[in-house]
Formats: C-alpha cells, structure tokens, sequence
C-alpha cells in the first residue's frame, strides 16, 4: 500500500467545490490491508474517509481530517459468462466497466452521466443515470458484495442470505437496527434504505460509505442492446403532451429527460449545431424504429428533432449531455462559489406542480439552469450566482423549494445523495425519530462515528 | 451557388488490415463511415447553399454499399446524390480515381464549387482533391479552414498552414479540400433521415461518363504498389502517478536505465 503524507490537495476536494483536509491519504491494495486500517482508526480514535473517484457533487468524498483512503489501486475486473456476472473491484471506473464489456454481448444497465465515477462511488451512492426510467438504478444490478466493516471485519454478502427480521439484520455477530421507518415512494437516495424483509446488500447500497467501504461486487449484467436516442427541440415549453405519449409507452422508451431554455444556451456555446429554442426533451427508445419517430412529428410546437442511430450522431448526444452538469460545475467553481442545486423527485401525480415550482427559480434574476430525468419526476435547478448575496439568496430559494418537495412526499435527493451539502434539508425531510433511527443503525457499526465522519449525520 | 461534394466511404478505424497477397485493403467486417474530413466538406456545401441559394450534389466512387454513405449525406442537407460504381472502376490508384470524379463533375455541367476533404483516413494520399483540379483544369486550394468571401465569380478562402494561415483569393468555379476546422458538421434532423431513406440515388457507370477506358480502374492506375503495410504500433507510454517525490525518483531512474541521462 502506498502512503502519501504531503502534496495530496486532490483528495481534499470533489466536484462538490467543498474543500477539506486531512493528514494522510492511503492508497491500499487488497481487502486486508483496509481491514487494519479501520482497526488502527478505532483503536486510535481516527476519522476515516472513503474516496473513490471524487465525481460526487455533495462532498462526501472530502475529508475533514484524519486519514483518507483512496480505491484507485482496486482494480480487477472479472467475467463470469455462463452466469452473466460480473465481479468488478471499487476502483474500477464506469468507463472501464463499459470498455471491458463492449468484447462481451452483455452491458451494464446504471449509467450516471459520469463515466469517471468508481464502481465503489457508484454502489455507495446507488447511483443511477438517464435510463433509470427503464433500468432503474444500481442496487437493482447488486448480486453480491463484499464490505469492510467499520471495525475492520471483511463481510461478503450475497443477495438472499442476509434478511431482515424483526427490526434487525445480523451482520457478523452485531445486530443492526433497520427496516424502522418509511422511505418515499419516489426515486430516492435520501438516508439509509428501509423496507420490511430487506435485504443486508440494500442497506450497504446507498449508504454514501457510512456503514462500511464497498471493496467489489458481482453484478448482474443483460445482452447488449442497441438504443436510438432522439433529441426533441421545442418552440416554446409545451413539452408535455410529448412527455405524457413518452411515459404510456414503458416498454419501448428507456430514458426521458428535460432541458430548459438557459440550458440550451449553455450547451450551445459548445455545440453550435443545435437549434436556438427554448427547451428540448431527449429520449432513448430500444432498437430502430422510425414510424414511432415520427409520431412524435405530429405534436405540436417543434421546431427540429434530431435522430441518434449511428455512433457518430450517439457520441454526440452523449458528450452534449455530459457537457451540461460539467459546465455547470466548471461556471460555479469559477466563481468560487459551492453548488447550489436542487435533485429533488416527486411522485409522477406531483411533477406539473414541482415542475411550476422550479420554474419559479425566474424571479430571483439569479442565472440558473434547469434540467432532469423528467421520466422519473426528477429535476436538477442549478444557480449560477455571480456574487455573495446571490448565491445566499438562492440557498435561501432551494431551501424554502424542499420545504415544499417534502410536503409532497417527495425527497431532496433522488441521485446524489445527502453527503455533507445537503445534510440540512436530510434534516428537514425525516422527522427527529427516524434521524435518531438511522443513526442507530450506523452506530451499531461504527460506534465511535469514525467512518465518513460528516456524512449524512450533524454531529 | 452550385456545389458538389466529393466523398469517399472508409472503414471506421485506422487500423485496417491488408491483404499479404494482393496488396489491397481487408474492408469485410469493419464498419463503414463517411471520411471524417468529407463530413465537414458536406457541411461546408450545404451551408454555402443555404446561404447563397443553389444546389450541392455530393458524389462517391465506391462499390455499391457507398451508397450508405450518400444517404447520409442526403440526411445532412445535400440535394442529390450519385454513385459511380462499375466493376471497370475497381483498382483505382489516385490519378484513376481523380479521373474518374473529374468525369462525373464534367456530366454534372454547372457547379461553381468542389469540395473535397483533406484527405481519406485509409488512402491518406491527399492526392484525388488535386487532381481532380488537374484533370479539370481548375484552381485548387488546399486545406481550406475559412471561406472568408464569395463575391464576383472569387471566394477569399483561408488556408492552413503549420505555423499560420495564408489568405488566398481563387477564381470561381474552382476547388477546395476542406480541414476539420473549418465547421461543425451538423446532426442530421428527423425529416433529413426520413428524406435520405426515400431519396432515390442515381448510379453512373464508365459508359455513362463516357470514359476512355484505359484511364479507368486497373488499366488507368499507374501506381505500382510495392509493399502497403501498418506502421509498427508505438509502444503505450506510461503513466508515473503517486507523490512527487516519488514519482520524480521513478521517472530518474528510468531515464538513466534508459541511458537518457
Ligand atoms: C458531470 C457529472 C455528472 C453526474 N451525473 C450523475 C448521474 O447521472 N447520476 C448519479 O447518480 N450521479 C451523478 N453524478 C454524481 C457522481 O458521479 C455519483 O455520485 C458517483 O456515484 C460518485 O462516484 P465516485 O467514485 O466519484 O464517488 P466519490 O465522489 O469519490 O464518493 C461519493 C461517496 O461515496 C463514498 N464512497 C466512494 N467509494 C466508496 C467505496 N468503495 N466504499 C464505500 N463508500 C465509498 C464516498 O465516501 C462518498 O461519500 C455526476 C457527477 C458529475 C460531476
Ligand atoms: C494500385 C492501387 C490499387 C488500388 N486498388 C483499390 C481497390 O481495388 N479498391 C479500393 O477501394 N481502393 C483501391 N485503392 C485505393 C484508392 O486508389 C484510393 O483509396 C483512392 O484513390 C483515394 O485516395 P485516398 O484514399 O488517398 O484519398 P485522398 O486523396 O486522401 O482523399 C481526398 C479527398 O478526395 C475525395 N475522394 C477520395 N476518394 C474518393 C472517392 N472514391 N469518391 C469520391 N471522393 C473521393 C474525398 O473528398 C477525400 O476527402 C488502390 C490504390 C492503388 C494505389
């Protein structure tokens, strides 16, 4: 294992623009060496911080002091073609997994925008991407995994084994408090999951590393399939009859997603080749089919669709997307200033209304730009505050927008998690009693709170 | 403005195989594109007709799944599209396949701008752009990363060059081969692929062009070809990555195995 005691500022930071600090980074090598680690930390009273490929945008990854561990030497990738099963180790990036895979006939459905991403990042934050709509997200994908404990015990858990029973899961001789409140019925990645009869890989999934560091995982993988992409550009924001015909047909449409006005003009500068107009929804449907294409020539208001079959034209839908949260991140780190963003879901019946409420974002004559998974009811607003007293100004407006999220039920994070800059609206959105259940559960892990220390919980 | 648009289908990748024996490309299995540089010589056409009214035709010497290629094109805005394939026009070196082009521009009668590509990412001669302007006796410009002005029967085009750019004003009708810097070729539009799927691609043969036949194919290909091989693969560079003290050491220590230093 490799440590670093100086010169490892990029550890201290993740696409969040949240600085940290730390006394050292290690790099380990295998599961046991991660294992002494944590022992050292609680034997020593030290916190210790999980970073994987610092892609995540709500800090998690950034140290407050103490030791950091870095996957970036984890990074075996095994093929199991008879069972479809893929063991990939956490430092491996998605890109790599896509890479390894484009010699099989098999793919890896979550796909979050960012293919630098850890494999480890993405199980502990359950990532997921556009096809969510379809494919739903990581922890659907999860088979089997293998955790170190915070006390350093290496636990492998295979989906079926470890099951929730009256309120606790047993793992490695500890009882673990669970299944004790009731998550949101949207797509979520709001606090630890929680569903009778659960399953101990599903609280691992999604933990944003509080409970253990995700060292591999077998994976479940489906025969390749090909997607056309289609990039819809309206006169105007009547997207939503085009929306409604998308979200009827779930068989055949894998992803939907919504771009605003200001959106747009962004990508623009980058890519001249799209049309000026004033917002746009791109879906991907399963195969070529053109005559479900053009049905959708007949909805109103649309100035220009644009047609992804062939890998020239699917390159360029990919990188136009990524491009987007990338810029957006690159604009506020320029100004110094931390994301101020919203990634809140609702349930299909309340999206008009959260949508309305967004949009709302217009009357603080701060730039912002407004984009999402709107087949799932999900939408990212960003800010983009050029000054001190706009930036607070829209702290403030994403804030009071959650107070009104969460009475619909809904979740203020439904992709990136709560991390250490939304740990005030995770507040907001559980009750004092359900908080307490969940640190609960992390305490009969990690007692000492050590492991990602800041996560999640205030201390 | 009448333009017409040279393109030239190759396999997607630059590693192609060549056949030991008869010297020629492995094209089976690999998938078929538009050379990327005739991409923007088919942007460049359609804006300059979009902008000064007119026509683009585009044009490909190919067997007759080009034609891929040229519904394509269609799709991305040109108006016409001709396939020139006979089995006479097989084994075309560059002078054969320039002739041949020269041939089919000729028969098309008014243009008042071809365009090619720099060059071909399989044949990487740069040669056919050139000599079709031979053949024509027409004024070439290589290279062109600009049309700056289109005035009087002149265009100012904007040539690259490595340490800069020339400025040069050429005659009209005339030719240009077009760099990647010159535009941003654009995605095709639903209704463009929907009319590329119907377009109906005319196809020209060697007796439609009335070429002579000994200028054509095998028979008009001076080249002798000795030899075509794969340059031998750079092996990958390595990464040093960790402390800098470290790494710095790593990367002495190589250099003096290396007897660099
Ligand atoms: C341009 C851009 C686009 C994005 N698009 C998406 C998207 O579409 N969908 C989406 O879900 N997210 C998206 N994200 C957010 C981010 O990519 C994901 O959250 C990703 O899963 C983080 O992976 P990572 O390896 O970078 O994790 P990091 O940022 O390193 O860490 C994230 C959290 O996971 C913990 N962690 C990391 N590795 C491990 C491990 N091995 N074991 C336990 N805990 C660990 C960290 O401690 C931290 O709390 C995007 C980010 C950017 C910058
Ligand atoms: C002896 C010999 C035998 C050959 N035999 C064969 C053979 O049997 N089959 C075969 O496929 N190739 C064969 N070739 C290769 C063929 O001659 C070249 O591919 C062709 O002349 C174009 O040259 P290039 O690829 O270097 O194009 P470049 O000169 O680099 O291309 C520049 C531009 O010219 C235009 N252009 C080039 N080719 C065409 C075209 N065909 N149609 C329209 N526009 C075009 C495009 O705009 C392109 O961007 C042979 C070559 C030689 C020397």
């Amino acid at each position: 294992m490799i440590e670093l005691k100086e010169n490892f500022e990029r550890y201290l930071e993740d696409e969040s623009s949240v600085k940290g600090q730390a006394e050292k980074v290690i790099i380990p090598e295998n599961e046991n060496e991660i294992s002494e680690i944590f022992k050292f930390s609680q034997k020593e009273k030290i916190p210790v911080t999980i970073s994987g490929g610092r892609t995540g945008v709500t800090g998690g990854a950034v140290p407050e002091r103490g030791i950091v561990i870095s996957s970036e030497k984890l990074k075996k990738i095994e093929f199991d073609e008879k069972q479809q099963i893929l063991k990939v180790q956490a430092g491996v990036f998605l890109s790599e997994i896509e890479d390894f895979l484009k010699k099989t006939p098999f793919f890896y459905p979550p796909d979050p925008t960012e293919k630098l991403a850890s494999f480890g990042g993405t199980v502990a934050t359950d990532a997921s991407g556009a096809r969510g709509f379809f494919y739903r997200r990581t922890r659907n994908y999860i088979k089997k995994l293998k955790v170190i404990l915070p006390d350093g015990e290496i636990f492998e858990c295979k989906r079926g084994e470890f099951i929730e029973k009256d309120g606790f899961l047993k793992i490695m001789g500890k009882k673990v408090p669970c299944a004790n409140f009731k998550m949101p019925d949207v797509k979520n990645s709001a606090g630890y999951y929680s569903k009778k009869g659960m399953d101990a890989v599903d609280l691992f999934v999604g933990s944003e590393g509080t409970l253990g560091f995700i060292f591999e995982a077998e994976v479940k993988l489906i025969p390749q399939e090909n997607f056309t992409g289609i990039l819809v550009f309206f006169t105007d924001y009547h997207f939503w009859d085009v929306l409604n015909f998308l979200k009827n047909k779930k068989q055949k449409i894998v992803s939907i997603e919504f771009f605003d006005e200001n959106s747009l003009k962004l990508l623009k500068e980058d890519f001249p080749q799209i049309p000026s107009s004033k917002s746009a929804i791109f879906f991907e449907i399963k195969g070529e089919d053109f005559e479900f294409v053009e049905k959708i020539e007949k909805f109103k208001n649309i100035k220009e669709i644009f047609v992804a079959e062939k890998k020239r034209e699917k390159e360029f839908v990919k990188n136009l997307r990524h491009r987007l949260p990338e810029k957006i991140n690159e604009i506020v780190r320029l100004k110094g200033f931390t994301k101020v963003a919203s990634d809140f879901a609702v349930k299909d019946e309340n999206f008009k209304e959260m949508f309305k409420l967004h949009t709302k974002a217009k009357d603080e004559k701060i730039p912002f730009v407004l984009f999402g998974h709107i087949g799932e009811s999900h939408l990212h607003l960003n800010f983009l505050p050029e000054k001190k007293e706009d930036f607070e100004k829209s702290k403030v407006f994403i804030k009071k927008l959650a107070q009104r999220i969460i009475k619909m039920s809904g979740t203020i994070t439904a992709e990136h998690g709560v991390g250490r800059t939304k740990k005030e609206l995770f507040y907001m959105m559980f009750s004092e009693k359900e908080i307490e259940k969940m640190l609960l559960t992390k305490k009969s892990l990690d007692r000492q709170m050590l492991l990602n220390r800041g996560v999640m919980f205030q201390e | 403005m009448d333009v017409i648009v040279c393109i030239k289908q190759v396999p997607a990748t630059t590693q192609v195989k060549i056949n030991p024996v008869t010297n020629t490309l492995i094209r089976e299995g690999v998938e078929s594109i538009i050379n990327p540089f005739d991409l923007y010589a088919i942007e460049e056409g359609v804006r300059l007709k979009e902008k000064f009214g007119g026509k683009a035709t585009v044009i490909s010497m190919g067997p007759p799944q080009a034609e891929a290629a040229l519904r394509e094109a269609i799709s991305l805005g040109v108006d016409e599209a001709i396939l020139l394939s006979d089995r006479n026009f097989g084994g075309s070196d560059t002078l054969a396949t320039s002739y041949t082009l020269a041939r089919a521009i000729k028969r098309i009668g008014e243009f008042d701008l071809v365009i090619c590509g720099k060059q071909a990412i399989d044949g990487d001669t740069a040669q056919v752009g050139p000599g079709i302007a031979e053949e024509l006796k027409l004024p070439c410009v290589t290279y062109v990363k600009k049309i700056s002005e289109v005035k009087d029967g002149k265009m100012v085009v904007e040539r690259m060059m490595e340490t800069g750019w020339q400025i040069v004003e050429m005659e009209l009708p005339g030719i240009i081969t077009v760099v990647k810097e010159i535009n941003e070729p654009r995605l095709p539009s639903l209704r463009g692929k929907m009319r590329a799927r119907k377009a109906e691609i005319l196809i020209w043969n060697a007796s439609d062009l009335a070429c002579e036949m000994d200028r054509i194919g095998q028979p008009g290909s001076p080249t002798v070809v000795k030899r075509i091989f794969a340059p031998p693969q750079k092996p990958a560079g390595k990464i040093l990555q960790g402390d800098i003290d470290a790494v710095s050491q790593e990367l002495a220590d190589e250099l003096k195995r290396l007897g660099i230093i």
